[in-house]
């Protein structure tokens, strides 16, 4: 359409009763690209504009005091990641440093947990949060959300060090594009990341990063829990093989594409125990399949949903998780070394960071060795491949080994060498 | 032809409601839609001036060589194709730049291409925005350079607004024949069609455009051709009742333009390279 308006624009800027003047083949195109240009130029600019000048500022209660020059910032989406933070802050508080905690959730459990030192506030979500976020004066600023300087979060001038934190053993090449590039540093699990984030700044000439490892502060407090918490065997009436079913969500995840036939298959053998944990937002986001499901699939002696937000227990009773992409994979995996199923070639990449990187990244490529990658075509065989995949189970102690070192080093210290981190950084 | 017969009554009105509104004294100059072209206007600005700047002297470099050459040769049709010959080889470093600067466009949109799409793909709205923004920022681009094509066509403009406005105007071709044409001053009628006489020179000089437009199009996107072939289609239209001197000099100039495509081609095609992310 826009290639037929510059034709008509070329004739009437060229064409009158009495002048004519004449474009060769080169000039033409030249004209017309110049005005596609101008056209495209004038529709950004629109766009800039509205995107940056239409915002809703959230309530003024909510804000904090942004003239105040924070220490330590440390901000938080909400309570899903209160695990990832509070290792660091148990840490910084022994220490004595001065840290504010912000967080967009009022429910997130770190605004009632006990500090002497921390301070905690809710800034609100979205804009309002942002609005807070990119006018910030502080020394450090420790967060979990990627895409700083490329979404809505902007670096603020007042703020003199940004930090992310990863938030799952996975790594970042399942990150959305450029979620890194413009953080100082990152503490990461292992030495996946630490390789991932050089080959994407060689790629993009980005500046080089601090990239630390540290281990997995979240996995940390989970085998704190495992260690304390009394997990006893109480979902089903009889002991059989537990199959943990627990995936993604969205259109690509396992129980929205494949969930009936391997539910249907699954439920009518009753040599085993099947945990349905589907994605919290799955009840959201496909709440019709799931709805589906459940009437389908209801509670029986051999089959449980589980919707409880910790979800220890649902992988303690696990002999063996099914599942495609997601985080837990590896939670299972560090927590308990027990076989992982999982449909992989569902991961897409585009508009992600492993779009760019040369290789798979090592947490997909471990996929093939923590169990069998499966297809569609294999559902039919898959109470074969359980069976195969439970006697095999201990050749994966060395495995995990192995991949603890690419992607969850150091167990059990990932809150102190996080703070060591933080506190060196201050002092530069 | 009623549709181009439509398009060219809509171009009159817009043109002389634009004179009306541009031009402070309809007498004081002739009509020039050129400045309506390029949206200059000052009010209390005598448009003569910018004539004055930018064509005057093109026509008179012109007028130099049309006079210069009849009198060396003895014919105005030899005069015209010389003096398209010198005005394209005047204009050669002016071309190259140009066609440098556009082809500096085309390769960075062309090495951002997949990415955009992947975007496109995967992302809606505010979110597509900002990364395709992050993209532009990490190859050093900002849309605001595609204006760079504009500067070569602004530079070349003057020379086709003089050429036009000289050869319409130049009434020493009037009654003069060339080889087969019977009047330079007027369309040239040489194929007789039942009670009409069909021009021909319009065709030539398509035609050679066309064959222009395929040798140079092997630089451009599949759209850009599509553009460049339409373009030229209907300047035929428009050109077809044009005195065939001036016929004759495009028809020149787009020969001579061929040549240019041909080095140019294979001169671009040696020096692409693909440009990489700038330093942030």
């Amino acid at each position: 359409m826009l290639n037929i308006i510059a034709v008509f624009l070329i004739y009437f800027m060229f064409v009158g009763d009495n002048a004519h003047a004449y474009l060769d083949p080169g000039s033409g195109s030249m004209l017309i690209s110049a005005l596609v240009a101008l056209v495209t130029i004038v529709i950004y600019m629109a766009k800039s504009f509205v995107y940056d000048k239409v915002k809703v500022l959230g309530k003024k209660s909510d804000l904090p005091d942004l003239n105040r020059e924070y220490n330590i910032v440390v901000y938080s989406e909400g309570g899903q990641y209160w695990n990832v933070f509070l290792p660091i802050l148990q840490e910084l508080e022994a220490r004595g440093e001065s840290v504010m905690y912000f967080t967009s959730r009022q429910d997130d459990p770190g605004l009632t947990y006990e500090f002497k030192h921390i301070e905690k506030k809710f800034i609100g979500e979205g804009n309002a949060a942002f609005f807070v976020l990119n006018k910030l004066k502080a020394n450090i600023v420790v967060m979990t959300t990627p895409g700083l300087g490329v979404l809505q979060i902007k670096r603020s001038k007042g703020v003199k060090h940004y930090c992310h934190i990863t938030h799952s053993a996975g790594t970042c090449g399942s990150y959305k594009a450029f979620s890194l590039d413009y953080f100082d540093s990152v503490l990461v699990g292992g030495s996946a990341d630490k390789n991932l984030i050089a080959e994407l700044e060689g790629k993009r000439k980005t500046p080089a990063k601090q990239v630390e490892i540290v281990g997995c502060t979240y996995l940390d407090v989970l085998r704190t829990k495992l260690a304390g918490g009394n997990y006893s065997y109480n979902l089903f009436a009889e002991k059989r093989p537990t199959i943990l079913i627990s995936p993604t969500w969205g259109e690509h995840g396992l129980l929205y594409k494949y969930g009936k036939s391997i539910l249907n298959l699954l439920s009518a053998d009753k040599n085993f125990n099947i945990i349905v944990r589907p994605h919290p937002q799955s009840f959201t986001s496909e709440k019709s399949v799931m709805d589906e499901l459940l009437s389908a699939f209801p509670d029986s002696d051999n089959l449980k949903w589980d919707r409880e937000k910790d979800p220890l227990k649902a992988m303690y009773h696990a002999d063996i998780m099914i599942s495609d992409f997601s985080g837990i994979i590896y939670d299972y995996l560090f927590l308990f070394e027990r076989p992982v199923l999982t449909f992989k070639a569902q991961f897409e990449k585009r508009g992600r960071e492993a779009m760019d990187l040369k290789d798979e990244t090592p947490d997909i490529k471990l996929l093939d060795r923590i169990g069998k990658t499966l297809q569609e075509s294999d559902i039919p065989e898959l109470v074969s491949i359980i069976r195969n995949s439970l006697s095999s189970k201990s050749e994966l102690a060395d495995v995990v080994k192995e991949a603890q070192e690419a992607l969850t080093q150091f167990p059990g210290e990932s809150g102190r060498r996080s703070a060591d981190f933080i506190q060196s950084v201050l002092k530069k | 032809m009623l549709i181009s017969s439509a398009v060219y009554k809509t171009a009159n009105i817009i043109d002389k409601y634009g004179q009306q509104f541009f031009y402070h004294n309809e007498n004081s100059v002739e009509k020039k839609p050129f400045f309506i072209i390029i949206g200059i206007y000052i009010r209390g600005v005598n448009l003569n001036i910018f004539y004055m700047i930018f064509f005057y002297p093109i026509e008179l470099l012109m007028e130099f060589f049309m006079s210069g050459l009849f009198s060396m040769t003895g014919s105005y049709g030899i005069a015209i194709i010389l003096t398209s010959l010198a005005i394209n080889t005047i204009m050669i470093p002016v071309f190259w730049y140009a066609e440098k600067l556009q082809q500096r466009e085309r390769d960075i949109q062309a090495l951002m291409a997949p990415k955009i799409m992947e975007y496109k793909s995967v992302f809606k709205g505010y979110e597509r925005h900002l990364y395709i923004s992050n993209l532009h920022k990490q190859y050093g681009y900002h849309p605001v350079y595609a204006l760079r094509s504009l500067l070569g066509l602004f530079i070349q403009l003057p020379f086709f607004v003089a050429t036009y406005n000289f050869l319409s105007h130049y009434t020493a071709v009037a009654g003069v024949p060339f080889l087969f044409i019977g009047d330079l001053g007027k369309p040239d009628m040489l194929i007789p069609m039942l009670s009409y006489n069909v021009n021909l020179l319009p065709f030539v000089m398509t035609g050679v455009n066309l064959f222009s437009s395929f040798v140079y199009g092997k630089l451009l996107t599949k759209a850009e051709r599509v553009n460049i072939y339409v373009i030229a289609l209907f300047f035929l239209v428009v050109l077809y009742n044009s005195p065939s001197g001036l016929l004759l000099y495009w028809t020149c100039n787009n020969i001579f333009s061929y040549f240019k495509s041909v080095v140019f081609v294979k001169q671009l095609q040696k020096t692409q390279k693909s440009p990489e992310p700038a330093e942030i």
